[in-house]
């Protein structure tokens, strides 16, 4: 990641304040965020689904 | 200190009741602990010393006339600073929010009031139960009683600290990824996170629609199911609460383990993230008490426990940030720094990474859920180290990501922590008792048998020693 990406990606979610104020602490959060999209897990064919319905009181008797 | 701060809540009421104590005497003794230790433990926020002894003498004016005030009549209580309190500050601990005074009580906090308890105070906890422990906020962390240098766990800080204190018998705590079970765990204290929907949020301030939950902190396990039976409830103004029936949470208390089936997830503290063998030993010595108990005890096995942990964080930081979007851009310098970057994660996550993360969140229930068709309740780890000094800010994030607490979020499911040891440091070791949905009562059951043959819980801080 270098200054410049950094630079975008605050201007594009409206951190520019925040990037003045401490770069590293928004650099570290972005390099965190991308880690998880790295990781992210692999999810099953849609197929296996159910219908998308975000209901999380549901969720857990499913 | 005095006996009464740390005696049974549930036995203190049946002394009010009967007259033999009253509850001015109870608030005193408790105020007197807390400007005696809140000094060096820093878990209260705010204090209603003068409100509570008013309160206080009206109820024994009403328990003399023979009236029932209601179920925790006369029992002192504290709140999480993030739960709405009508005419007093509700901070979250920030600069922010420094401020704040709620127009209403929040759920739980008015179905406390009209069970007759009295409010003490409002409690610390991780900024916007996030950021912490932070030296950078307009009011100090909270630290552990057993070791005031050592951290006391989050975001519920102060719930954990104030109990195991004995400042107040029971406070509430809010859990996203563990922040009720971490602090108990770590201050040996019981601590539910009851099932996603029990407990109504409204009034909470959000951290996680999806995965916020409001749970009960006690020194024992009775007083926690008493507890829940309080909060517990539907609320149609909660969109994520569940209309289930009522009931007693306190009703397996007695009836022992003997024939149920207990799955450990090992791998989680084995395997997945290897716990200090002082952990690893004190949950497997767990198993095995409840094994002597008369339980069928059998090690299961699910998904990694990353795949839990790393589903739970994008989905609590996708919506964190979405709650936080507009402070972070105009007045970031008004957080602590710990808030800031952790909120701001949020904000380089897309949108279909939070749709992966709650398509992937389905089939961990799934998996999760199979795993009951063969036992009846499950137990694990909660934290994986020894607890850390707090001014080890290095220690404390690298330990604060090392649990098992997250998947249960994730899921939904009830779970558990209470003590099952102490380090070498003479601080608590915990692990956690996991069931199915709405199913706290198996908990409860199961975690009072494993009190009733422990001692555990019969251990307080020497405070002041430090």
């Amino acid at each position: 990641m270098d200054k410049d990406e950094l630079a975008r990606a605050a201007a594009e979610a409206g951190l520019e304040n925040f990037l003045a104020l401490d770069a590293e602490a928004l650099g570290r959060a972005y390099t965190a965020a991308l880690g998880y999209r790295e990781r992210r897990a692999v999810v099953g064919p849609l197929e296996a689904e159910p219908a998308h319905v975000f209901t999380p009181s549901r969720d857990v008797r499913s | 200190m005095s006996d009464l701060c740390f005696q049974d809540w549930t036995q203190v009421r049946a002394q009010l009741s009967a007259g033999s104590l009253t509850v001015e005497r109870y608030v005193e003794a408790l105020l007197a602990q807390i400007n005696a230790h809140d000094g060096e433990v820093n878990a209260f926020l705010t204090l209603c010393a003068e409100d509570a002894l008013t309160q206080a003498r009206s109820l024994d004016a009403r328990f003399a006339r023979g009236e029932d005030p209601g179920p925790l009549a006369g029992i002192p209580y504290a709140l999480k600073d993030i739960i709405d309190t009508e005419g007093l500050r509700t901070s979250c601990h920030s600069a922010i929010r420094a401020e704040h005074v709620p127009a209403h009580d929040a759920h739980t906090a008015a179905r406390m009031k009209a069970a007759g308890g009295v409010l003490l105070g409002k409690l610390a906890t991780h900024e916007f139960a996030i950021g912490g422990p932070s030296f950078d906020l307009p009011w100090p962390p909270a630290r552990n009683p057993w070791n005031t240098a050592y951290f006391p766990g989050g975001s519920s800080s102060g719930s954990g600290a104030a109990v195991a204190a004995g400042m107040v018998p029971m406070a509430l705590g809010t859990d996203t990824a563990g922040s009720v079970r971490n602090p108990a765990s770590l201050c040996g204290i019981v601590g539910m996170k009851p099932t996603y929907g029990r407990v109504s949020r409204r009034g909470v301030f959000p951290l996680s629609f999806s995965l916020d939950h409001v749970g009960p902190m006690t020194r024992r396990v009775g007083e926690n199911a008493t507890l829940l039976n309080v909060i517990a409830g539907y609320d149609e103004s909660d969109p994520g609460s569940a209309n289930v029936a009522n009931e007693d949470f306190t009703r397996g208390l007695d009836e022992g383990v003997r024939g149920l089936r207990v799955g450990v997830i090992r791998h989680f503290y084995a395997e997945d993230i290897e716990a200090q063998p002082v952990v690893r030993d004190g949950v497997d010595a767990a198993a095995q008490q409840l094994a002597r108990l008369g339980a069928d005890v059998i090690e299961v096995r699910t998904r990694p426990l990353r795949e839990y942990i790393e589903c739970n964080r994008v989905l609590l930081v996708s919506e964190a940030f979405a709650v936080h979007e507009k402070w972070l851009q105009e007045r970031p310098q008004d957080y602590g720094a710990l808030a800031r970057e952790r909120l701001s994660v949020g904000a380089f996550l897309s949108a279909v990474d939070y749709v992966q993360a709650n398509r992937t969140k389905r089939a961990l229930c799934a998996e999760m859920n199979t795993l009951f068709k063969g036992v009846d309740v499950l137990i694990t780890t909660s934290s994986m180290d020894e607890t850390c000094r707090i001014d080890d800010a290095v220690e404390v994030t690298r330990t604060y990501q090392r649990q098992s607490r997250a998947p249960f979020n994730l899921t939904g499911l009830p779970a558990l922590s209470m003590p099952c040891g102490f380090d070498s440091n003479g601080l608590p070791l915990a692990f956690q008792i996991v069931a199915p949905a709405f199913a706290e009562s198996l908990i409860y059951q199961v975690a009072s048998a494993y009190e009733a043959a422990t001692s555990w819980h019969q251990q307080q801080p020497t405070l002041g020693a430090s």
